[in-house]
């Protein structure tokens, strides 16, 4: 690829920090994520809509943020409308050098109503984990049991910018990094708010920050509009009530992916995704796992 | 006729209104410093006043009654940090509220205070666009913001006491152009730039020929509140000082604290330590109420407003 000059580059990067010369560079190492290596399978993206901005809330899993990229990329890929999104960050990500630069710049927003509010105007997907760091950090033994769901703001977001809300469930993120336990020791010092202990970090280093190759599976389900509530905003105790149904509904998406992944393994039929697979055959006729 | 008083007429921003103004012949124009304007025009008077000195808010008073003034715009604002800090803060906090003494004591119907978007502070929870309306948290980085926040705060509650006057404030990003010279375009004159390793924040640059016309806007017509006075473009501080063909050397934060401080203390150096987290976070301000309720847009894009600077380092 021919290196822009300094007066292309300047416009390049978006008002956000999205670059997208540099996504279109990752993006063959995520891709090979998604086929290959997680084999994604999508249900439901119909719901999706072909147009305009909506919410997309999601269980958060995983120790590392793959799963909004997978979000992104199933989206990318899947939809008839190819539709791009943005995924919000934690302020957290702000604070690192390199990481939160990085991040920046393959998308991801920092997580706040002004920025979200913005993005939903420009007509954006915009992708959020109500969950935050405690969703992320979920030790194994709690694995698809959502936590709680923030404050109330994703409702008020979507009430006060008037779009809809999509629920997602992502299925298989908390198997790529099983968080045994949480070490508290030197994570204040590195600005981390946990250091996670899995079955191979630390004790295989760097290698250990390698995911595991579960097998994977995004839903997303029907809309949900609140359209009796934007003539009004509704007070606080509605609120409260709307946030946890909504954590009901997307457990519930959670708890009907968990069963269609098992479903999957246990017939042996991964489905192709939508373009031509070139492993596609080598894939079908591989063991099935069992699932725990 | 109008008559319009401008403190810090000797400062970039006093200085470059002065000049803007002095063009509409029907508005008579004071200005008002320590010493006496450059230009010389049949509609310019100076008045020598010291905003430091115990008896500014009373000779403001008299000024003001004697030449009927009904604009006064609030230029006598350091724009870059000094050493006396004393000095600064007497001239900024206490001089600002000696001249609000005198207002409130005297029929002036408007005011406009020069100001700055790193009020908000640069910080690494900063929403991407910060309006208006958003908390002034610069007050955190140094003694320097620290009174630029105290002016705006003092304007605010002013504003608030006195509804019956137009109080406006303009707060223009960083500001680059052919003539303005502070610690930023300092810092920019160098061929090989230091940033922090590791961090690219999000920039904003507004072309100084755009600020003038903002301030004049303000002059002419009115518009109470504060405003973000900003171009249209947001960008990485990498590309840009890659654009004016600066060699970056990115360096570690602390050691660059570290320098930094030493320089400054040994006053080598113009740009204070606090300077730093602007090279790390972001500040951008959102230009969208400028827009919509000042009727101001940037006429100047990206490249204009870094070739005006980037021309005159190279002449």
């Amino acid at each position: 690829m021919r290196k822009p000059s300094a007066a292309s580059a300047l416009h390049a990067v978006d008002s956000f920090g999205k670059d997208p010369l540099l996504v279109e560079r990752v993006l063959p190492i995520f891709r090979w994520l998604y086929q290959q290596y997680w084999r994604v399978q999508v249900r439901g993206i119909a719901h999706v809509p072909t147009r305009g901005a909506a919410l997309i809330v999601s269980n958060h899993s995983g120790a590392l943020p793959y799963d909004g990229a997978m979000i992104h990329l199933a989206l990318h890929e899947e939809h008839p409308a190819h539709r791009q999104s943005r995924f919000l960050v934690e302020d957290l990500v702000q604070y690192l050098p390199f990481v939160g630069t990085f991040i920046n710049r393959v998308g991801g927003v920092r997580g706040c109503q002004e920025n979200a509010k913005r993005l939903l105007e420009a007509g954006e997907l915009v992708t959020v984990f109500p969950e935050g760091v405690k969703g992320i950090g979920k030790l194994y033994r709690d694995r698809y049991t959502l936590a709680r769901f923030g404050r109330g703001g994703i409702i008020r977001l979507a009430l006060d910018a008037k779009v809809p809300i999509i629920p997602c469930a992502v299925i298989g993120a908390e198997e790529i990094h099983p968080i045994l336990w949480k070490a508290a020791p030197f994570a204040k010092w590195l600005g981390l708010p946990y250091i996670p202990i899995t079955p191979t970090f630390p004790w295989f280093g760097p290698l250990g920050l390698l995911p595991l190759p579960s097998q994977w599976v995004i839903c997303f389900g029907q809309p949900i509009a609140y359209e009796k509530y934007r003539t009004k905003t509704p007070d606080d105790l509605t609120i409260h009530q709307l946030t946890e149904q909504l954590r009901d509904t997307v457990q519930t998406l959670v708890n009907q992916g968990l069963a269609e992944r098992r479903k999957l393994i246990a017939t042996g039929k991964i489905q192709g995704a939508g373009w031509k697979r070139s492993s596609s055959a080598r894939s079908q006729s591989r063991e099935p796992r069992v699932a725990k | 006729m109008r008559t319009v008083a401008i403190t810090g007429t000797n400062g970039f921003i006093g200085g470059m209104v002065l000049g803007a103004l002095l063009k509409h012949k029907t508005i008579r124009v004071i200005a008002i410093d320590r010493a006496a304007p450059v230009i010389r025009a049949r509609n310019l008077q100076f008045v020598a006043c010291d905003l430091t000195s115990d008896h500014a808010d009373q000779e403001l008073t008299k000024l003001f009654h004697r030449t009927k003034c009904d604009t006064v715009v609030h230029a006598a604002l350091h724009s870059q940090p000094k050493r006396d800090a004393e000095y600064t803060h007497e001239l900024q906090s206490i001089g600002t509220m000696y001249l609000l003494h005198a207002i409130a004591a005297s029929a002036v119907r408007k005011l406009i205070v020069s100001s700055t978007t790193d009020v908000y502070g640069a910080y690494p929870d900063n929403p991407n666009f910060l309006s208006e309306a958003h908390p002034l948290r610069g007050r955190r980085l140094g003694a320097f913001l620290r009174d630029k926040v105290d002016v705006e705060q003092q304007v605010a509650r002013f504003a608030a006491a006195q509804p019956q006057r137009v109080v406006t404030v303009l707060r223009p990003c960083t500001i680059l152009g052919p003539q303005i010279r502070n610690y930023k375009t300092h810092l920019l004159k160098h061929p090989i730039i230091a940033t922090v390793l590791g961090f690219d924040p999000l920039v904003q640059f507004v072309h100084e020929a755009d600020v003038a016309r903002a301030f004049v806007i303000a002059i002419l017509q009115d518009h109470p509140g504060a405003y973000n006075i900003v171009g249209a473009d947001v960008v990485p501080l990498s590309r840009a000082l890659a654009f004016m063909r600066k060699t970056q050397l990115p360096i570690p934060g602390t050691l660059l604290e570290l320098t930094l401080t030493a320089l400054w203390h040994l006053e080598l150096e113009q740009t204070p330590p606090s300077h730093i987290h602007f090279l790390k976070y972001p500040c951008v301000a959102d230009g969208r109420k400028a827009a919509q309720d000042f009727g101001f847009r940037s006429e100047h894009t990206l490249e204009e407003t870094l070739q005006g600077y980037r021309g005159v380092a190279h002449a």
